[in-house]
């Protein structure tokens, strides 16, 4: 039977530190999308996914069983995504040729002429995509993120950000809109 | 949430709450019915969902690709580590280590409450002492003072810790070798023990063999007789 994530948390605790990787392998993936979404660069998303797991390690005894585990997760992880773009500018460094040649990558993985343009057309749709929600002011940005790709309820963002579900909506509703519009002038720039 | 319907344009509308909560499928089945007649009534607001639903398919085609794999290292600090090693110390060690710190900081205390004292002596015993040696201290000659009286107990401390260090490894080296000898010889005695009666095994077998083929002598050839 699979262990739930108070039970893991029960037991590394009891010194059983190893069980831990069996959190790291159930939410790593997650953390992840969560992290690269938010900063845009790989590398940074692999350095907030290690950094998240470490500090939830390190503060293990100081989470509270009321909460959900992931909640919790979720809030070190966005902190240390607000850090990092604070560090930054709040703005994240991925370039358009870095994103071209991610776009190349792919484009050599496909054999077939068609299926090569599909790619690169979905490639430049995702590019834009990328582009636009790195504009977006975070507080915006994790909404959008944590709805439409972690696949949150609006009750559980209001858990991770400590905010009342209506401010978690109205943050989502005018995310859209300059997610609408940013997706517009993008498209118009073309 | 507002249920009152309305056709007039989203910006006065007031229904973006419930625009988003529709959108991404969170409503009551009877706040939905409410909402959807909403929509047939407001323009904006039907538009504005039809452009969301757009939003949503582009967002949807930036998708994570292959998952480095989280190396979660945890380098256990210095504290924990010391933390641990002093865990291993008898209580009555620990707790010999506590009271020997409580009397260093009490000695500290009554130093500095001494020197203290004699720098709000009154001017009677001032003027007495005036021709005396100069005996009072500065603050800031107090302050170095318990500074190097406190250097001192540290040091003093960090090589008493060090002792007992090199003597709690000394006894885990010695404690690890003679359970190690221990173990070696057990091994021995039961490789001696077993190619002891590895050799009996043979014996017997070959004691066997030998009665086997007197048998055969003495009665197969009576049998053969028969």
């Amino acid at each position: 039977m699979e262990l739930s994530d108070d039970q893991i948390i029960e037991r590394t605790l009891a010194g059983e530190t190893d069980t831990f990787s069996l959190l790291v392998r159930r939410w790593e993936r997650p953390i992840y999308g969560l992290s690269l979404r938010m900063l845009g660069r790989e590398e940074d998303a692999r350095d907030v996914c290690q950094e998240t797991f470490i500090a939830a390690f390190r503060n293990l005894r100081k989470f509270r069983g009321d909460a959900k585990f992931s909640s919790w997760l979720y809030r070190i992880a966005l902190n240390a995504c607000h850090s990092r773009l604070r560090k930054h500018g709040g703005v994240s460094e991925q370039s358009l040729d870095q994103e071209d040649d991610d776009g190349r990558k792919f484009e050599l993985a496909d054999a077939s002429a068609e299926a090569a343009s599909e790619q690169m057309q979905r490639d430049q749709r995702a590019s834009m995509v990328r582009k636009a929600l790195q504009a977006l002011p975070p507080e915006m940005r994790q909404v959008i993120v944590m709805k439409e790709y972690e696949e949150m309820t609006f009750a559980e963002i209001s858990d991770v950000l400590q905010i009342p579900v209506s401010t978690v909506k109205s943050r989502l509703y005018t995310g859209l809109q300059q997610m609408r519009a940013r997706l517009e002038s993008l498209r118009g720039a073309l | 949430m507002n249920t009152k319907p309305t056709n007039k344009p989203l910006a006065n509308c007031n229904r973006q709450e419930d625009l988003v909560t529709f959108l991404y499928d969170e409503m009551s089945a009877a706040a939905r019915r409410e909402f959807e007649t909403h929509l047939q009534e407001c323009a904006a607001c039907a538009a504005e969902l039809q452009a969301f639903g757009r939003v949503r398919e582009e967002l949807g085609t930036w998708q994570v690709g292959l998952l480095p794999r989280t190396e979660v290292v945890i380098q256990r600090r210095k504290l924990d580590v010391l933390r641990e090693l002093i865990s291993l110390f008898p209580v009555w060690m620990r707790g010999a280590a506590l009271i020997g710190a409580a009397a260093a900081l009490v000695l500290v205390a009554l130093s500095v409450l001494t020197l203290v004292k004699s720098n709000s002596q009154t001017p009677s015993t001032v003027a007495q002492t005036a021709a005396q040696p100069q005996a009072t201290f500065t603050r800031a000659e107090v302050e170095s003072l318990v500074k190097s009286e406190v250097a001192k107990a540290q040091s003093q401390m960090q090589q008493e810790f060090r002792a007992q260090l090199a003597s709690f490894e000394t006894q885990l080296n010695n404690d690890y070798q003679t359970r190690l000898q221990a173990v070696t010889s057990r091994v021995r005695s039961l490789e001696t023990g077993k190619s002891r009666l590895i050799a009996r095994d043979n014996r017997d077998e070959s004691q066997i063999r030998e009665w086997l083929a007197d048998y055969r002598d003495t009665f197969g050839n009576a049998g053969n007789e028969r």
